[in-house]
């Protein structure tokens, strides 16, 4: 693995007419927390789709784990993704899902017995684990998502609303996760609405907006540029970049 | 192998697949399970009919070798052209594509999740006749008093269905990608399987399927397709050639693999190409219109709203098509007389006025799914709402029945006044229909979405509400279309000692009045129903 875990040159995804993402550079340092902001429709979700193999770049390169994106099968190996709704079968238990997914990801039985029990005692799911997914709470299938997708130690973890649906003490055990995860080699990317989870544990920020990269920086560092107010947050910066570029887009229109 | 899925993941994804539907199937409702033990029923009926026809047909080719083997050729034509058709087409509908995709192909190779689709499908679909097959190939072998015959008979069975669903598949993979990447197909999705279907519908009534598939039999059997019979009795058939046998061995591997790879291919050009959507009409709105003034603006605003639902998905109203296969005997017997019959219109009539109370108010609790609560406190009446549902179908539903039933009456040979109350009875029966199927479908509502194809999920009336409807409205319309065909109405005439007229004109009557005191005492049922939703 490189130094580098996620490296985009001139990532641009295309609809047709429409751009979703357009001449996106990224250069996220393995082991760190990247938060990557934006609007509703920014292209937040395209991006991670491009990056974890689902959806093919129209243009521009990129690299996960130092594996070109179109090296799908080096890629997949090498990353955990919890998309917005979690992938799961409602027919199977969690501790059925779970397993049958370490299957796939060949990890050896005692190995993965043993990772199951300690991820879904750690999110207080352990028993509730011989229940049939359908029964579960939107919370509860958010869990079961998270383990999943961390279940086999991934270098890269892509994580698409991981708190969406949580309760405050679940939503702390992912925040704690997260940062335990990061401790190791682990890098996250991480595409959340919720600023503070944001603010609490990225170590970079990107705000994306209407497909291109507004701005980029450490929380405190985005924070101290931010303009209104003397108590300044991460929401201030939110509003300013993707509110600003608005205002600027319907000057030019007018 | 370079290419070729894992084949642990890929059993471990079939296995996974396979509990999967079981489960499915274990968790539908009494009613789906009767229906259910009603295929098994076939499939155990057709287990002992293949095995009477393979232990007479080993019998018959033990006894006289050179005049049975000269018809073997047509089975393992008819078995390969039925499983290609049917994988291609299940490849499309369902089997082709697999529940959380995304997690699948962020955790495996795609090849390994084609690897596990095929072998499940395989086993799903075309096991339910391979396993009386291989019951079949048993009997032949005991027919034909020959015990090698058994091995020799089921490996043939499973070498060629395996073949041509791994043919199949990717037919139906690639017919799949190519409508994904057509913004006509996926504007007219709906209209184009409306038109498959009555092609296909056609086919049957008139009796050409035959004379349509018999030449694709003809070119299967004059291929190395039908060597699987040399390979099925070589221990039986002097006249079999062991050569023949190892070809097709090797053909089946060859073409196997080939349609594996295939199938790898397509369905990654399936996933990882973006559909194109279908572009929305700027017609495509609810906005007023004279309809207001006509019912009142809140019904008409619910008829509308049902019409737009249907029109943006038209695949919730595909179960109104099923018992159209009703009219299979009228049509047929039409089109073998070469003119319209004096059975059809009725049968048109009472069919269309059917379809009209199945297409919006089968269902109406359910119909509304999530907005249902919205729908009960936003301050349309009970009345208004079943109004509302009542005029959908049958400001759609009356003309439609009308304009067929007229025209086909019209060119039948039905005296005047048959002619005359076949054409009242299609007029009448459809509102009356919306009505009845109002107040059944509120007391047997489903609010349970059912999966129509692997990634489409629709709400469909509860098959309690499907049957109930269609007994209750069969056992009492039909009295009003039935008897207007004049051989019935004479027979009934002379029985009861009165004129036909009397017949045609007495039968209407009763029957509009028995399906009115039905319709009227439902309608009431269907109001009651959401105005207590309201309460609550």
């Amino acid at each position: 693995m490189t130094d580098r875990a996620i490296e985009t040159h001139d990532l641009t995804k295309r609809y047709g007419d429409e751009t979703a993402v357009e001449g996106l550079e990224l250069a996220i340092p393995a082991g760190s927390v990247y938060g990557f902001l934006g609007p509703n429709g920014a292209g937040k979700t395209t991006t991670m789709r491009m990056l974890t193999t689902l959806t093919e770049p129209s243009g521009g390169t990129a690299t996960v784990a130092g594996v070109d994106v179109t090296d799908r099968d080096a890629v997949v190996a090498d990353i955990g993704y919890l998309p917005e709704e979690p992938p799961l079968h409602a027919e199977l238990t969690a501790r059925e899902q779970l397993r049958y997914m370490a299957g796939l990801r060949d990890i050896p039985e005692a190995a993965a017995e043993t990772r199951i029990e300690d991820l879904l005692d750690r999110f207080s799911l352990a028993g509730d684990a011989d229940k049939r997914i359908s029964a579960y709470s939107k919370g509860m299938k958010q869990k079961v998502g998270i383990i999943q997708a961390m279940l086999h130690d991934p270098a890269v973890l892509f994580l698409d609303e991981p708190t969406s649906g949580l309760d405050p003490r679940a939503a702390r055990t992912v925040r704690d996760t997260i940062a335990d995860l990061t401790a190791g080699d682990a890098t996250v990317f991480l595409s959340t609405h919720i600023l503070p989870v944001v603010d609490e544990l990225a170590d970079t920020v990107g705000v994306l907006y209407d497909g291109r990269l507004v701005t980029e920086g450490s929380p405190e560092h985005l924070k101290s540029r931010a303009e209104s107010g003397d108590e300044r947050t991460l929401e201030d910066v939110f509003l300013e970049v993707t509110g600003g570029i608005g205002d600027d887009a319907a000057a030019e229109e007018a | 192998m370079a290419g070729f899925p894992d084949p642990r993941h890929a059993v471990r994804i079939a296995a996974n697949e396979l509990r999967i539907a079981w489960r499915t199937l274990r968790g539908k409702s009494t009613a789906q399970l009767v229906s259910v033990a009603v295929v098994v029923l076939f499939g155990v009926a057709f287990t002992g009919a293949a095995a009477f026809g393979a232990y007479w047909g080993g019998r018959a080719l033990a006894t006289d070798p050179g005049e049975a083997s000269s018809l073997l050729g047509l089975v393992p034509a008819g078995l390969g052209t039925l499983t290609l058709f049917m994988a291609a087409y299940l490849s499309v509908v369902q089997l082709g594509d697999i529940d959380a995709r995304d997690g699948y192909l962020t955790t495996v190779p795609a090849r390994d999740v084609v690897g596990g689709l095929l072998l499940s499908g395989y086993v799903r679909a075309i096991g339910l006749f391979v396993a009386p097959l291989l019951v079949a190939s048993a009997a032949f072998a005991v027919g034909a008093g020959s015990v090698l015959s058994f091995p020799l008979a089921a490996v043939a069975v499973v070498a060629l269905t395996a073949t041509a669903f791994l043919v199949g598949f990717p037919i139906g993979s690639a017919i799949a990608y190519l409508g994904s990447r057509s913004a006509l197909v996926a504007r007219f999705k709906t209209v184009i399987g409306v038109v498959v279907f009555l092609a296909y519908f056609g086919l049957i009534v008139s009796g050409t399927l035959g004379a349509v598939v018999s030449p694709i039999l003809d070119v299967a059997r004059a291929s190395p397709v039908s060597w699987y019979a040399d390979l099925a009795t070589l221990a039986v058939v002097p006249a079999a050639s062991a050569a023949h046998a190892a070809a097709v061995l090797v053909g089946s591997l060859v073409l196997g693999a080939g349609g594996v790879l295939a199938s790898v291919r397509l369905s990654e050009r399936r996933w990882y190409t973006e559909s194109v959507a279908a572009g929305e009409r700027e017609t495509d709105s609810v906005a007023g219109g004279r309809l207001d003034s006509l019912v009142g603006r809140r019904r008409a605003w619910v008829a509308r709203k049902s019409w737009l639902r249907a029109r943006r998905a038209p695949i919730r109203l595909v179960f109104v098509a099923y018992p159209a296969f009703l009219l299979v005997t009228p049509v047929q017997a039409s089109v073998e007389a070469g003119r319209v019959t004096a059975s059809l219109p009725p049968s048109v009539a009472l069919y269309g006025a059917w379809m009209t109370g199945a297409a919006f108010t089968l269902n109406p609790l359910g119909d509304e799914g999530a907005v249902l609560p919205v729908t009960a406190i936003s301050g349309v009446s009970g009345r208004e709402f079943v109004g509302g549902l009542v005029t959908a179908s049958a400001v759609f539903g009356a003309p439609l029945t009308v304009a067929v039933a007229g025209a086909l009456a019209l060119a039948s040979p039905l005296p005047p006044l048959a002619l005359a109350c076949t054409v009242a009875a299609a007029a009448v029966l459809p509102v009356l229909a919306a009505a009845l199927a109002a107040g059944v479908g509120t007391t047997y509502p489903k609010y349970d979405a059912t999966k129509v194809s692997r990634s489409r999920e629709v709400v469909v009336p509860s098959m309690w509400a499907f049957g109930v409807y269609t007994l209750a409205f069969l056992l009492t319309a039909g009295i009003a279309t039935g008897v207007q065909v004049p051989g019935i109405a004479s027979i009934l005439a002379d029985r009861i000692g009165v004129s036909a007229a009397a017949v045609h004109v007495g039968s209407l009557a009763a029957g509009v009045l028995l399906v009115g005191a039905l319709a009227a005492a439902s309608v009431r049922v269907a109001v009651r129903a959401f105005d207590d939703y309201t309460a609550v």
